[in-house]
């Protein structure tokens, strides 16, 4: 009787740890649209662009039938950047980044942009408490746009980032 | 009076307005832009030194702390009987034994104080060499195996060590580094086979250097050391030096060791060169004549080392080489049990005169470093 | 007409003097102290620390060699762990980041420092004497780190 009570502590103790670390089953795409301005004269060099992101992540799970328990991780699966036709010949560069008041700030994507107008960055292997940082009461995007040359006029950065929601369902 | 309130109230707004409006971020804050070239012409307003660095460009890891395992042998053990053998001295050598050893070593560096204008470090060392011989007849009456038994018991090394850096100015610096060692058959915690204070070693080096640019760092001192196994005085060259396209390098502090230094990226690093490794080990409470004897013990250590991150502040690294004997010679002490200097040059008497093979060794091991 | 004028400005004049004392409120005085341009003690770069939203940040906006000799061009974050964030340039990266200021130990802490020429971010802890900022980068513990002092410059006025 004793061992069974044994073994059935054990499976408890087991389950209840591999509950904490469930592997996703299900992922749900989250996407946010917004447009980062740089407002002119801008000069050679880098130039920062911030935007605070209403990401209403939360409604949207809710909307999905997703608790904050059920998700394990968010990760960043694709950014893009579109330019002006003027624009793209005057930027260099493109460094994204995410962070938000309790949560540190993250590079999350890059590009060389190469004369393009659409531009999609390379997103970052190593992606930390996104979950964290969209969740959190004010998150902020900042892009860091590396231009060739003095620029009187404004830029904007129209910027779509697609997040996968990975969460695990029963 | 009503009105001048009303045009006081309004102004006051209007300042208030704007100066609360800077303190948040709205949905449209952008930060101001700014002309990247202004920053080439600045004046200061601080009043600091610029100091070199004790480091260059992509030098191996600074280890705070290090635990590895250490595997050796076999190798030849030719050793005299017990006797009084001049240094040069042609030695009949019978009895003969197949030696190796492997053991812990765990060191620590911690900064003490780690600033621009001055580094203090202190350290502590444990490196334990568990010796396996062939096997030995149980009489104890035979001369012959007692040295083996000696060395069946096992050595033990630890130390305390202390390293002060201090730049003069941007390209000069002045290094010295302290070493108090205990090094022996003994055992810890015993308080009949344990060490004695009065056995401690001392140690030292004082390098005078220059660092004339971030890929060269060279010196030159003078060095109080037992690696050659026993007590001497040497000069010592400090040469640490990386190459302009960052791949290759080297790390030198001749004599005691020279590597060449490959980098693969930041994280995986592969060096190639020597050690020259040793100490002078009291053997205590023997069967010799003298009871308490010297093993002065010192050996190069050929090596392929890898030193890779695992995560974050994490390293592992990994040595293959040979170990070549420089000394396994046995001194007597005298009856006060006091060490003696010979140097390069004295002549007094080794009561065994020992060699010992050539062997392959491995170690690995695991570090919080600091690059 | 007059009674209304005076209730009018007595609620301006409350407006006002809410909205001044709000935005002093808001204003951390001690900590926005550290923002303005900085110098390491090696002078190879010069770092200027800003504030975004409540944390402080710092971007290197000069350094001494801003071109790589291998590959002579601007120097990039090639020792990022991350390969894909290996052509990040270097000018503009922000270095300092997620800095909250501590108002009882005047220090600020909780950010990270990060070092392009090994690819390490070093958790890190800033206090600030007489425009001097000691920057203590450490792993793990304060005790396992090292402490660089910073000098505060300014841009030469234009005549």
């Amino acid at each position: 009787m004793k061992l069974l009570q044994s073994i059935a502590l054990c499976f408890i103790l087991v389950s209840m740890t591999t509950s904490c670390f469930q592997e996703a089953n299900n992922s749900k795409e989250f996407i946010i649209n917004t447009v980062l301005v740089g407002s002119g004269p801008l000069f050679e060099g880098s130039n920062t662009c911030q935007v605070e992101i209403s990401s209403n992540i939360a409604d949207y799970i809710k909307e999905n039938n997703i608790t904050t328990e059920e998700i394990v991780d968010v990760t960043l699966t694709s950014a893009s950047v579109t330019l002006d036709s003027s624009s793209s010949k005057l930027v260099e560069s493109i460094n994204l980044q995410v962070f938000s008041d309790n949560f540190p700030m993250q590079n999350v994507a890059f590009a060389n942009v190469d004369g393009n107008e659409k531009v999609n960055l390379e997103v970052a292997d190593v992606q930390e408490q996104l979950k964290d940082i969209l969740f959190d009461d004010k998150s902020y995007i900042i892009a860091d746009a590396t231009i060739f040359e003095d620029l009187d006029d404004d830029l904007n950065l129209n910027t779509e980032l697609v997040f996968s929601i990975n969460y695990h369902k029963q | 009076m009503t009105l001048n309130l009303k045009r006081l109230a309004v102004a006051l707004s209007f300042i208030s307005f704007t100066t609360a409006s800077f303190s948040q971020i709205d949905s449209t804050y952008v930060e101001e832009e700014e002309d990247y070239s202004m920053y080439d012409d600045v004046e200061d307003v601080g009043a600091i030194t610029t100091y070199c660095s004790p480091k260059i460009f992509d030098l191996s890891p600074n280890r705070f702390l290090s635990i590895g395992y250490d595997v050796a042998g076999n190798g030849a053990l030719e050793a005299s009987t017990e006797g009084a053998y001049k240094p040069d001295a042609a030695v009949t050598r019978n009895n003969n034994s197949d030696l190796s050893y492997h053991g812990l070593r765990i060191n620590a560096n911690i900064p003490v104080i780690s600033e621009s204008k001055f580094v203090w470090q202190v350290g502590a060392g444990f490196n334990q060499s568990r010796i396996t011989t062939d096997e030995i007849p149980n009489s104890n009456a035979s001369n012959r195996y007692a040295l083996l038994r000696e060395l069946n018991a096992g050595l033990t090394n630890i130390n305390l060590n202390t390293t002060l850096f201090k730049p003069l100015g941007e390209k000069n610096f002045l290094i010295l580094q302290l070493l108090a060692e205990q090094a022996g058959n003994y055992t810890l915690g015993s308080s009949t086979d344990g060490p004695s204070l009065e056995n401690t070693k001392y140690s030292g080096t004082a390098i005078w250097g220059k660092r004339p640019h971030d890929r060269l760092q060279w010196g030159i001192g003078l060095s109080r050391t037992y690696r050659a196994g026993e007590l001497n005085y040497i000069p010592v060259v400090m040469y640490n030096f990386t190459a302009e396209n960052r791949k290759w390098g080297t790390e030198i502090l001749f004599p005691a060791k020279a590597f060449y230094r490959r980098k693969m990226n930041a994280r995986n690093i592969l060096l190639a060169g020597y050690e020259l490794e040793g100490s002078s080990y009291r053997l205590y409470n023997t069967s010799f004549t003298s009871q308490n004897i010297e093993l002065r013990r010192s050996e190069i250590r050929l090596r392929l080392d890898y030193q890779k991150q695992i995560k974050g502040f994490v390293w592992a690294g990994i040595q293959v080489g040979a170990i070549v004997n420089y000394s396994y010679n046995i001194d007597d002490l005298d009856t006060d049990n006091k060490d003696f200097y010979r140097g390069f040059f004295g002549d007094q008497t080794y009561a065994f005169s020992n060699t010992l093979g050539p062997m392959p060794y491995v170690n690995v091991s695991v570090s919080l470093v600091s690059k | 007409m007059k009674k209304s004028i005076t209730l009018m400005g007595a609620i301006a004049l409350l407006f006002a003097i809410s909205s001044f004392t709000s935005s002093l409120v808001s204003v951390n005085a001690g900590g926005d102290d550290i923002i303005g341009l900085w110098e390491p003690s090696n002078g190879k770069a010069r770092v200027k620390i800003e504030k975004i939203g409540s944390k402080y940040y710092g971007k290197i906006v000069w350094l001494r060699e801003p071109i790589d000799p291998t590959t002579q061009k601007p120097k990039v974050d090639k020792n990022n762990e991350d390969a894909k964030m290996r052509n990040v340039p270097l000018r503009g990266y922000r270095l300092l980041k997620d800095f909250v200021y501590d108002e009882e130990s005047k220090e600020w802490s909780g950010g990270t420092i990060y070092d392009p020429e090994s690819g390490s971010l070093y958790s890190c802890v800033i206090t600030m004497k007489n425009d001097v900022l000691n920057i203590r980068g450490y792993v793990g513990v304060k005790a396992l780190g090292r402490t660089d002092t910073w000098k505060r410059i300014k841009l030469k006025k234009k005549k």
